[in-house]
């Protein structure tokens, strides 16, 4: 759906017509699932963070500023959602149910076996450092690389300038380079850092 | 020409995504919650009246203790005047969204609140300058202190009622900047009411409001502020 249409649809939720929620659900639904699945790793949380979200978006529709853009203003509630989560998770241990696949989906069509096997260990690689870096560059990296919003955007989501937001996306962009760097040289009989979490399973991120 | 820019995002495509198939999982049929939501227009009412009742509160008590004597004197006034406008202003400016509806970014936040502190006591000192120096006593402290919080205080419930869960970053420095409007608008009362000028006293029984209300917004904005 174009964005200035998702804008004007968002603008009649707020005032009161319901049946502009069909068409926000149908647009956003697929961008923060994917949105909270990499923020968590873990898309069955993912699905309970979406409920969520989509339950703040109707409580705070009144807030909606007429003429704004519904594409940042949705995932700022939706980082909101996840923060607080984390949040809470931090005192209770949280371990991936045997069940829960994660937030690894490659597109395996079409591949070989062995080029399926690169391309997963690379996203764990990738799901590895984003776990383990500082939240504001995951943030920032995230908003920009996967769900393609503008610095601009990014930064008022975020809070913080523009500037800022593209020094912390450009440090996680750094830090994702050499960990596959570091895969790449690795022997391919060797077993490795991402297969070991895979097999392990736990999700540390939460 | 230009110089590369050492922070290019051009190669961020480079990075593969761990969650690239999860997009385009089937979108399941939306259900509208049923949880009770103001509209646009419910909330703009309700912001009305909770304004008009934050002003009302304050001509009230300010009526009822009664104005000083030289509340008609032309510099009076106008610094009374001043940090209204200063107060308004400031709120207005870091509550209004950019042009894509986002709030402002945390720095213009920590600006306004450091601009409408300073602003204050630039104020309290001009005044104090040419004013008589009345000696400080703990009973006129605790008697404008109290009356500036009873002041301060209608303002900030309905704007801890009307700011619930509405800031989508950083809750606890939006909630200290609207807590410091309402602790300006207490000292602006008491100052209405109490005719000492003396800096120690005017900052301390006056204005002290203005960072407990700030400290407290940051409190109450951290718990409850988020959206």
């Amino acid at each position: 759906m174009d964005e200035s249409l998702l804008n004007t649809a968002m603008d009649r939720y707020a005032c009161g017509d319901a049946q502009a929620f069909s068409a926000l659900h149908q647009a956003l639904y697929p961008r923060l699932l994917a949105y909270l699945a990499r923020m968590s790793g873990s898309t069955v949380l993912a699905d309970d963070l979406l409920q969520e979200t989509f339950l703040r978006i109707h409580r705070a529709r009144s807030t909606f500023a007429a003429g704004g853009a519904v594409i940042p203003w949705a995932y700022a509630i939706a980082r909101n959602v996840h923060i607080d989560h984390a949040r809470s998770a931090k005192l209770r241990v949280t371990e991936r149910l045997p069940s829960d696949p994660g937030s690894e989906t490659v597109d395996r069509g079409g591949a070989d076996a062995e080029s399926a096997a690169i391309a997963a260990e690379a996203a764990l690689a990738v799901e590895r450092v984003l776990a383990r870096i500082p939240a504001s560059q995951r943030d920032a990296f995230v908003l920009i690389r996967y769900e393609g919003l503008s610095v601009q955007d990014a930064a008022a989501i975020l809070g913080t300038t523009p500037t800022a937001v593209k020094l912390r996306a450009f440090r996680a962009y750094e830090a994702l380079r050499a960990e596959l760097e570091e895969l790449k040289r690795e022997a391919p009989g060797r077993p490795s850092k991402g297969r070991a979490r895979a097999e392990g399973g736990a999700d540390g991120r939460s | 020409m230009a110089a590369p820019d050492p922070f290019s995002l051009e190669n961020f495509g480079s990075i593969p995504d761990p969650a690239r198939g999860v997009a385009s999982r089937p979108t399941p049929s939306p259900s509208p919650p049923g949880a009770p939501s103001p509209t646009r227009a419910e909330r703009r009412r309700r912001t009305l009246i909770a304004a008009l009742f934050g002003v009302a509160w304050l001509i009230f008590l300010v009526w009822r203790l009664g104005l000083r004597a030289n509340i008609g004197d032309a510099g009076l006034l106008t610094s009374l005047g001043l940090w209204t406008l200063v107060s308004g202003g400031g709120l207005a400016l870091a509550l209004r969204p950019n042009a894509r509806g986002l709030p402002p970014s945390l720095r213009v936040v920590q600006v306004l609140l450091l601009a409408l502190a300073a602003f204050y006591v630039a104020g309290v000192l001009a005044r104090a300058a040419t004013a008589p120096t009345v000696p400080i006593h703990w009973t006129n402290v605790i008697g404008c202190l109290s009356c500036a919080h009873l002041l301060a205080a209608g303002p900030f419930v309905v704007a801890a009622l009307i700011f619930r869960r509405t800031f989508l970053s950083f809750p606890a420095w939006r909630g200290a900047i609207v807590g410091a409007a309402c602790g300006l608008g207490g000292a602006i009362g008491i100052h209405a009411h109490c005719a000492v000028e003396t800096a120690s006293h005017v900052l301390v029984a006056h204005g002290l409001v203005i960072v407990i209300a700030a400290a407290l917004g940051a409190a109450l904005g951290a718990r409850q502020g988020r959206l």
